[in-house]
């Protein structure tokens, strides 16, 4: 049951988050919020970038503020699925006997940065998205349960796309935000730059734990979503599919496929986190619209209107956030 | 409300409305009025405000949509009732926002349903006092004074005397029988206990009047003429005998006129011969038995046409049928024409002059009738200048009779009257225009022997009465007063 100090908790505890991250992350306001919110939401999240933008350095960050172990992944074409999962591998004891040990992958972290997943295996892929679904490894007959919170944050480069492998739409659908990292300003290099001259280490400072992230997870359960709210979320999840009766004229214009309910589920559980994280206490449609963009952005494929008419997936979400009211 | 509210500032104020509506009794009306214009508005108010005032969950949505909050009022009011940490906090919260919004920041609604309700009830209340009254005032001056009739106990015996005269008169039997009717009639109608007013009684006598105009013409020899007449193959001849016998002189004269254009047309000229022919010949079939002569003092015929002029009804018809038999080839000239009507079969000898003359009484009788009616029973002081027979003295004490407006009595002179008369020259005329004529007329049919020795009285007694003459002065009006003396 919440309380008012578990409330206040959560408040304090963003504002430290947030602080401390920026320490060693310039800029890149609205991609931490997103990543911040998706951690205490359970989900997981694609991050598009060129590389050098700080995608590393973000996760490395955050790990280190949340106190969570962290591992980075760097996913290669020639990359197992055991490299990923860790394998049994047999050694002797003190005895001299065989015996097999499971030595744990890289997975086993809390905080897992899967570098340019696109350019692993189909299979190296599936092994690491079973894992982000279900937050367990299955190994021979041994099940390894993950420790919470789990969250993954995977790459894509979005130059290099030979030798890639695009993740498929049903594996895209698993990750709860698609957020895009874009170059950094002008200034905001500049000040990249003068910081790195002085360390590339991060100094950011641990300011919570595993438990707190738990508790705030479990606290942003709890915050109110009216009905006309949660209509408005669904109708805008409807309003993507051209095929159904609620469909929008944009959608029928413009998408080939619609998101999945698993979209609307991402929709109101990142808004409680949202709410909260802005200081709010309840979840508004402001939360959802702003929210739609990366929940949408890696569920909805666009069609050949949209691409002959140079239209992105985000200004295709753009016109349906306009047209449904 | 408006209402309510506009009495009592011009109360307050002193405002003087008397400029706009009439006051005095209306001011307690008004104030009924006013608050009842209260009460209904404020009835209104309430049913039109709590059936359809917003529900707490769409003030709460107009409240976030306009101080851009975000949803955070409707969710404190859909989870008011909750109880939790969270829901609180954000009770609070939500106030706290509220609190330190400006109340400028709302705008007002303008709630158009109950404006229109207020509006209208205003209107109708504040109408129905503000409108001036001087419809109603208008209405009613121009509506006439329309006062009860009381008839007069001498007024009764005027016409009781009237009745006998005409049983009494040498009017043929068929035209007394009418007149009398006619007369009994409205006696009966006077004597109804239910009382009647002026215009009705006024519409009464009009309606006699023209009863008798219209029975003596039924009765009167040019019925038989219009009988012959419509018989005859001739369509114009047939529409002059129907005008006859419906006794009206105007249609007579439209008949006549009418077939006298027909025949002027030029399209007729081609065939005009032809017609005049035609009708000549109709004229002369249809009027073979009816003839116009002159006898001597021993009553026979002298062959000499007599005057037709001085007949009444049939004249018209006569002078008709004179120009157009004279026109047609039948009659070679105007001499075998009056050849041929100088010859009548005796019966017709003996019975024309009968004819007029019974004409001639019959119309004089009702006549008399009619403008006795009129003196009796529609003449009022103001209608007509009253001057006494003798001194000229509108005193009608001195006369011997009571000061009542619907009753004069014998040797009044009236004038003014605007009745007119079809007269065979001048069409219709007022009948104190040819008054004179016509008295003279009669007397030169007396002195010729055309009307028998009685009559004398009784023409000196008519015009004496239209004169205001004594008896027997007849021949005093003629010399002083007559416009014409026939023909």
């Amino acid at each position: 049951m919440e309380n008012a100090e578990q409330v206040k908790m959560f408040s304090e505890s963003i504002a430290k988050i947030k602080e401390q991250i920026h320490k060693d992350v310039v800029g890149q306001e609205d991609i931490i919020d997103s990543i911040i919110v998706a951690i205490i939401s359970g989900g997981n999240v694609l991050l598009e970038g060129v590389p050098g933008v700080g995608k590393t350095r973000t996760v490395r960050s955050l790990s280190k503020v949340l106190s969570l172990p962290f591992s980075r992944i760097q996913f290669t074409p020639d990359l197992m699925p055991s490299d990923v999962t860790g394998t049994n591998v047999i050694e002797k004891d003190e005895n001299g006997n065989m015996k097999t040990k499971f030595e744990k992958g890289p997975i086993f972290a809390n905080l897992v940065l899967a570098d340019e997943i696109n350019r692993a295996t189909p299979k190296t892929q599936s092994a690491m998205l079973e894992v982000m679904q279900e937050h367990k490894v299955t190994v021979g007959h041994e099940t390894y349960k993950l420790e919470e919170p789990f969250f993954v944050l995977a790459t894509e480069n979005p130059i290099e796309q030979d030798g890639t492998y695009p993740l498929p739409e049903a594996q895209m659908d698993r990750f709860m935000f698609k957020l895009l990292m874009t170059f950094p300003k002008l200034e905001e290099l500049s000040e990249i730059v003068n910081m790195t001259q002085i360390t590339m280490d991060e100094t950011a400072e641990s300011v919570v734990d595993g438990e707190t992230i738990l508790a705030m997870r479990e606290l942003a359960k709890s915050v109110p979503c009216i009905p006309e709210v949660m209509e408005y979320a669904m109708k805008l999840v409807a309003a993507t599919h051209p095929e159904i009766p609620e469909a929008s004229d944009t959608a029928k214009k413009y998408i080939k496929y619609g998101a999945s309910p698993r979209a609307g589920q991402a929709l109101i559980t990142a808004a409680k986190v949202r709410a909260l994280v802005y200081g709010n206490y309840n979840v508004s449609k402001a939360d959802i619209q702003a929210l739609a963009y990366p929940v949408f952005r890696h569920r909805v494929k666009i069609g050949f209107n949209a691409i002959s008419e140079h239209l992105t997936v985000d200004d295709v979400i753009g016109l349906l956030l306009k047209e449904v009211k | 409300m408006l209402a309510g509210g506009a009495f009592i500032a011009i109360k307050v104020t002193g405002f003087d409305t008397s400029k706009y509506f009439s006051a005095g009794e209306t001011d307690l009306t008004a104030l009924v009025i006013a608050g009842a214009g209260v009460l209904v508005a404020a009835a209104l108010f309430c049913l039109i405000f709590f059936p359809f005032r917003p529900s707490d969950k769409k003030v709460a949505k107009r409240l976030d949509e306009e101080l851009g909050l975000n949803e955070k009022v409707q969710t404190m009011v859909a989870y008011r009732d909750q109880t939790s940490a969270i829901h609180e906090i954000q009770r609070e919260d939500t106030i706290s926002i509220l609190s330190a919004k400006p109340t400028k920041a709302l705008k007002f609604k303008t709630p158009i349903l109950l404006i229109c309700a207020f509006a209208l009830t205003a209107a109708v209340f504040t109408t129905s006092q503000v409108l001036p009254k001087k419809e109603i005032e208008i209405s009613h001056q121009q509506k006439p004074e329309d006062p009860p009739y009381v008839v007069s106990t001498w007024q009764q015996e005027a016409l009781v005397e009237l009745i006998k005269y005409v049983k009494e008169s040498e009017a043929t039997n068929d035209a007394k029988k009418y007149l009398v009717h006619n007369l009994e009639s409205l006696l009966n109608y006077i004597s109804n206990e239910d009382g009647h007013t002026q215009t009705e009684m006024f519409q009464q006598i009009d309606i006699i009047c023209a009863m008798n105009d219209a029975d003596m013409n039924k009765v009167n020899i040019s019925d038989d003429i219009g009988d012959a007449l419509f018989h005859s193959a001739s369509t114009g001849v047939r529409q002059i005998g129907q005008a006859l016998k419906q006794g009206k002189p105007e249609i007579v004269e439209k008949a006549i006129l009418d077939l006298r254009e027909d025949l002027n047309r030029e399209t007729w000229k081609a065939y005009g011969q032809e017609v005049h022919e035609e009708l000549g010949l109709a004229m002369k079939e249809a009027l073979g038995n009816i003839h116009v002569y002159e006898t001597d003092e021993e009553g026979n015929p002298t062959g000499v046409e007599i005057d037709l002029m001085t007949l009444p009804m049939p004249k018209q018809l006569w002078r008709m049928s004179i120009s157009i038999l004279s026109e047609t080839e039948a009659c070679k000239s105007q001499a075998e024409f009056y050849e041929a009507l100088k010859s009548p079969c005796e019966q017709c000898a003996a019975k024309l002059p009968d004819l007029i003359v019974e004409e001639a009484m019959n119309v004089l009788v009702k006549d008399y009738v009619n403008k006795r009616l009129i003196e009796i029973f529609k003449v009022t002081p103001e209608d007509h200048k009253i001057v006494t027979s003798t001194s000229n003295n509108t005193n009608w004490e001195d006369n011997g009779q009571d000061n009542n407006p619907g009753g004069y009595g014998k040797g009044d002179f009236v004038v003014g009257s605007d009745d007119t008369i079809l007269d065979a020259d001048e069409g219709y005329v007022p009948y104190a225009e040819v008054i004179g004529k016509y008295l003279a007329e009669l007397i030169e049919m007396y002195e010729d022997g055309v009307l028998p020795e009685e009559y004398k009285d009784i023409i000196d007694y008519y015009y004496g009465l239209l004169y205001g003459t004594e008896k027997g002065d007849t021949e005093e009006i003629v010399q002083g007063d007559g416009e014409g003396t026939g023909e």
